[in-house]
């Protein structure tokens, strides 16, 4: 009897000692998804490493109703919704989302059996917006695509969801930026020496190429435009956030800007008088090639034999060719989108035209489901020499890599390529009512071969 | 029990009384009829309760979706503003597995010939939709089938009532959709 009363009584001990170990300020901590404060696990809460701010992915996952699986001989945790997955591994700072692998600012841990993922990471793939409470340690998190930003979210100083930057781009005289939502930043002008402040508010910098951790700033490369000196960009401010991007100009004595927006983008179109006053050469040496991913957000395209949506295979299809081309030092690349929106086709060939590209590539994949049989690769031009080179290029290289039915070359009156002022083609990859097809095209070992094959094509036809 | 048989069998008897009344109306309009256009083609009367029937060519696509097939088909209708809608649903089936009828899935919501201009409102299920080759060749097939009707000079197509500029995406819809 004494025996099993001091055994209760030490492992009491035991019990209390734990908790005390660890560093985590974890029963301070709240979360809170769209209106709704989640019940935590006990001493689960959010972390803090070195300047991340880390969260329990399985209960958020749970609460969202999203499938989640943790292979413990690979300390992989793989979560599903629908047709979106997100990998991450321990330790690992590379994630993927989808097809696409990302870099994640911190890897994640395993505190007291909970993984860990850093905060950005997940409102960025799981589509969350996000808000930290660092006085009060609640984070608050909004789900984009169920609460509109009037939704008031509780103990958050700001209702509105953060919009997401996933790229900076200056190319031709126009600085363009890519986030979830179309924006006008307040622009001011300073003199001596003259810059463009463009502050974004309720933005913040997702998974890019080139983010500033925080408190840093970063830098675009304009060594080839004489008359900008330096783009730099930081997070200026943090709750709210806000992004400012500064740019640098030289030696111009005056000069105009154009703001306009298109979906998913900022556009600022600059016109700058030299001190010179000579013309401004817009030719920087480097080829500008757009690539447009077909559908996407309200239009979903086809759907395949397996219940999958076009939108989502030419997105991932795309992002890996932009990938390619980015380590292409004699090509930029500038994307039509880079997230699960629509912009119009005449948008689509408007940012084209504007930035006086070189190359136009529009993605598309095949579907007639009522005859599973066709098949094949397939590609577009519309009457132009140069058009019909770049599609005999392309064209080429896909059938090399994929092996696909050659469907031929044609010549057809869509859109967005036959408004298009430079070389324009559109692409059906395959046939995603084709079982066989289909299966191919999902690999990611066929869709990395079909993004080498479209770049090969792309630097044939520009001889690069 | 032998009330119930005799009421039984009145009811029975009332029954088979009525029935005889109403079929004899019919029968004399029939016979009628008859003697008035002294032939049994029903093509030929103005009859409103008499059927007509047309040949038309009806045009499908191949199995590989790279080209259209015509195919004879004849179609039935009671009035002329139905045959549009009857030339539409044999756009929609095909008694031959290699003639792909690829407005199969898409709903037709209304057809109406109004002064030389052939409005159809479709409804597209998502598993209607097609890529760009499926896109050509169902609206080629679409303009061929139904411009064989002289009295049809455009074809103003609408997606759930409203106008678009594509049908699924990837060609340019005119609207409306005219004889070339």
């Amino acid at each position: 009897m004494k025996n099993s009363i001091m055994l209760l009584l030490f492992s009491m001990i035991l019990i209390f000692l734990i908790p005390t170990q660890t560093d985590a300020a974890a029963n301070q901590t709240r979360i809170v998804l769209d209106g709704q404060e989640l019940s935590l696990p006990q001493d689960v809460g959010v972390v803090n490493m070195q300047n991340n701010i880390m969260i329990p992915i399985r209960v958020v996952a749970e609460n969202l109703k999203f499938q989640v699986n943790w292979d413990q001989a690979t300390q992989n945790v793989h979560i599903q919704q629908g047709s979106k997955t997100v990998s991450l591994t321990v330790g690992k700072n590379a994630a993927s989302i989808g097809n696409k692998t990302v870099k994640l600012g911190v890897a994640p841990q395993i505190i007291q059996n909970t993984v860990f993922v850093p905060l950005r990471f997940v409102s960025e793939a799981m589509g969350l917006g996000v808000e930290w409470n660092n006085s009060d340690k609640i984070v608050t998190l909004a789900s984009l695509v169920s609460s509109t930003p009037d939704a008031p979210l509780p103990d958050s100083g700001n209702a509105v969801a953060t919009n997401w930057i996933h790229e900076i781009n200056y190319v031709n005289n126009q600085l363009v930026v890519s986030l979830d939502r179309e924006i006008n930043p307040v622009i001011t002008e300073l003199k001596n020496p003259e810059r463009l402040v463009l502050d974004f508010p309720a933005t913040n910098f997702g998974n890019m190429e080139n983010a500033p951790s925080p408190g840093a700033i970063a830098r675009l490369d304009t060594s080839d435009s004489p008359n900008v000196k330096e783009i730099r960009y930081s997070l200026y401010q943090n709750n709210p956030a806000q992004v400012r991007v500064v740019m640098e100009l030289n030696n111009v004595s005056s000069v105009q800007y154009q703001p306009q927006t298109s979906t998913g983008k900022f556009i600022l179109d600059l016109d700058m008088v030299n001190d010179s006053g000579s013309a401004l050469p817009v030719d920087n040496g480097k080829k500008i090639v757009v690539i447009d991913a077909g559908h996407g957000g309200t239009d979903p395209g086809t759907i395949s034999i397996t219940q999958k949506h076009e939108k989502d295979f030419t997105l991932a299809l795309s992002l890996k060719v932009q990938a390619l081309l980015q380590n292409e030092p004699g090509i930029e690349v500038i994307m039509t989108r880079e997230t699960d929106v629509y912009p119009t086709r005449p948008e689509r060939v408007k940012l084209a035209n504007d930035l006086g590209a070189d190359v136009f590539v529009s993605i598309h994949a095949n579907s007639v489901l009522a005859s599973p049989q066709a098949k094949g690769t397939e590609t577009y031009y519309y009457q132009r020499e140069s058009s019909k080179e770049l599609a005999n290029c392309i064209h080429e290289k896909l059938i090399q890599a994929l092996g696909f039915t050659d469907r031929g070359v044609k010549n057809q009156n869509f859109q967005v390529i036959r408004e298009t002022t430079m070389a324009a083609v559109l692409l059906e990859i395959g046939f995603l009512s084709n079982k066989e097809e289909e299966e191919a095209m999902m690999s990611e070992d066929n869709q990395n071969k079909a993004a080498q094959a479209i770049v090969d094509g792309i630097k044939e036809y520009l001889e690069l | 029990m032998k009330k119930g048989i005799y009421l039984a069998i009145i009811i029975c008897a009332l029954s088979v009384l009525a029935l005889g009344c109403e079929s004899k109306p019919a029968a004399t309009t029939v016979q009628g009829s008859d003697p008035v256009t002294n032939k049994p083609a029903p093509a030929d009367t103005k009859d409103n309760q008499e059927e007509k029937s047309q040949e038309i060519k009806v045009y499908y696509s191949d199995v590989q979706v790279m080209q259209l097939e015509p195919h004879t088909q004849t179609i039935t209708f009671k009035e002329d503003s139905e045959k549009y809608s009857a030339a539409y649903a044999a756009l929609q089936q095909s008694d031959q597995k290699e003639l792909i009828p690829l407005w199969e899935n898409i709903d037709l919501l209304s057809a109406k010939l109004e002064q030389e201009t052939l409005t159809l409102d479709v409804h597209i299920p998502d598993k209607a939709r097609m890529g760009s080759s499926g896109e050509i060749l169902a609206l080629d097939a679409l303009k061929k089938t139904l411009f064989q009707f002289d009295e049809v000079k455009n074809i103003q197509l609408l997606v759930d009532g409203k106008q678009t500029d594509s049908l699924m995406g990837q060609a340019e819809l005119e609207n409306p959709l005219t004889r070339e």
